[in-house]
């Protein structure tokens, strides 16, 4: 015999019919005697029941008439719409990204090779159309020589050794 | 001749036969609005989710899985959908007056026009029940209580187990009722203190 509390949480299945038939024959039978669950089961069948009534209602709301045509509509629209680039296999992010990377470190040792060369007179870029009065004079102390602009002085960088090339003409008459 | 099972039509349609494609949407067309509709509560949304459940199935054709069955495939395409609409607009739920005006224009000579507005009213009535529930457990309630289907259809459907659908049954089933006393409650409540 089923007691009060187990048939209450059999209720909310029992409701729906989804009990197995054994479990819900047990719940009938305690219902037909047990009052207090009977009326808690009335509350879950009044419920039911509305659910019940909303499902029989199959009276469309809307109409579904030309859906099929405005579905085919849609994508005949997206198929001419959409570019054929993009629909190439090639250009896809897995198949293009080692070419970018590839790019883009290219790209970083240029530049990079660029900043450390200066303008190929042996000046840096930071000296690079710097007034020539701002630029540090060749050193006789050994050291290799540095140019730079004044702000450039507490950073400087050490590219090859100067003494080895000659300077560059202050002022070059064309 | 028989008619072309899903299969065969899918098969078609991936061929570029959109005829097949068209015949697959007239089969499941209703069913997918109404999985819709019971989960939103509104006609035209749920038109418009149909909709794009079936655009999304044209995109995705070749990828379907043949050991499975469409309309499962289909279904939890519509209930994600709802679901994602749902979530989107979970504050300012309503009936809108179109959809009430849609269900009284609605053709049915078999129905007096007062049976009509008492069906739209229970059915708001239920829907805005639903509401109340968080969207897994009303998903489970509104597939098998308005759509009818088993619970194993709906753990195929929303990829869940079949006992965890049970659970979420039961639980929804017990909510429902709560909301849906209250409400009564209040109604009654509404009509002694007119009298």
């Amino acid at each position: 015999m089923m007691t009060c509390e187990r048939v209450l949480s059999l209720l909310p299945l029992y409701s729906g019919g989804d009990l197995e038939s054994e479990q819900q024959n047990q719940v009938s039978a305690h219902l037909g005697h047990c009052l207090s669950c009977y009326r808690e089961q009335r509350r879950y069948a009044d419920a039911m029941e509305a659910m019940a009534c909303v499902r029989a209602d199959r009276s469309l709301p809307v109409a579904l008439d030309h859906l099929a045509e405005s579905v085919l509509d849609r994508v005949h629209a997206e198929q001419t719409t959409a570019l054929p680039w993009i629909e190439r296999r090639w250009w896809r992010w897995p198949t293009v990204l080692p070419y970018a990377a590839a790019a883009a470190l290219l790209m970083l040792v240029a530049g990079t090779s660029l900043l450390s060369s200066g303008d190929g007179n042996g000046r840096s870029p930071t000296a690079i159309g710097a007034p020539h009065d701002q630029l540090v004079p060749p050193s006789d102390s050994g050291a290799p020589v540095i140019f730079g602009t004044p702000a450039s002085y507490g950073r400087p960088r050490r590219i090859f050794d100067f003494r080895r090339i000659p300077n560059p003409p202050a002022h070059r008459d064309m | 001749m028989s008619d072309p099972t899903d299969g065969e039509l899918i098969h078609r349609a991936i061929e570029g036969d959109e005829d097949s494609f068209a015949l697959l949407m007239l089969r499941y067309q209703e069913k997918a609005y109404w999985v819709a509709y019971h989960l939103t509560g509104q006609a035209e949304e749920s038109r418009d989710i149909t909709q794009e459940a079936f655009i999304r199935v044209y995109r995705a054709l070749k990828r379907f899985d043949f050991s499975m069955s469409f309309y499962t495939w289909l279904y939890r395409i519509v209930v994600n959908l709802a679901i994602d609409r749902l979530r989107r607009s979970a504050k300012n739920r309503a009936i809108s007056i179109d959809d009430m005006v849609d269900v009284l224009k609605d053709p049915d000579p078999g129905k007096h026009p007062g049976d009509r507005i008492e069906s739209a009213e229970l059915t708001r009535d239920v829907h805005a029940t639903l509401e109340k529930l968080p969207p897994k457990y009303r998903t489970v309630i509104a597939l098998r209580d308005l759509n009818g289907m088993s619970c194993k259809e709906i753990a195929a459907t929303v990829k869940a187990s079949h006992a965890t659908v049970r659970w979420r049954l039961h639980m929804a089933r017990k909510m429902f009722k709560e909301h849906w006393d209250r409400r009564l409650s209040k109604a009654r409540r509404a009509v002694h203190d007119d009298m």
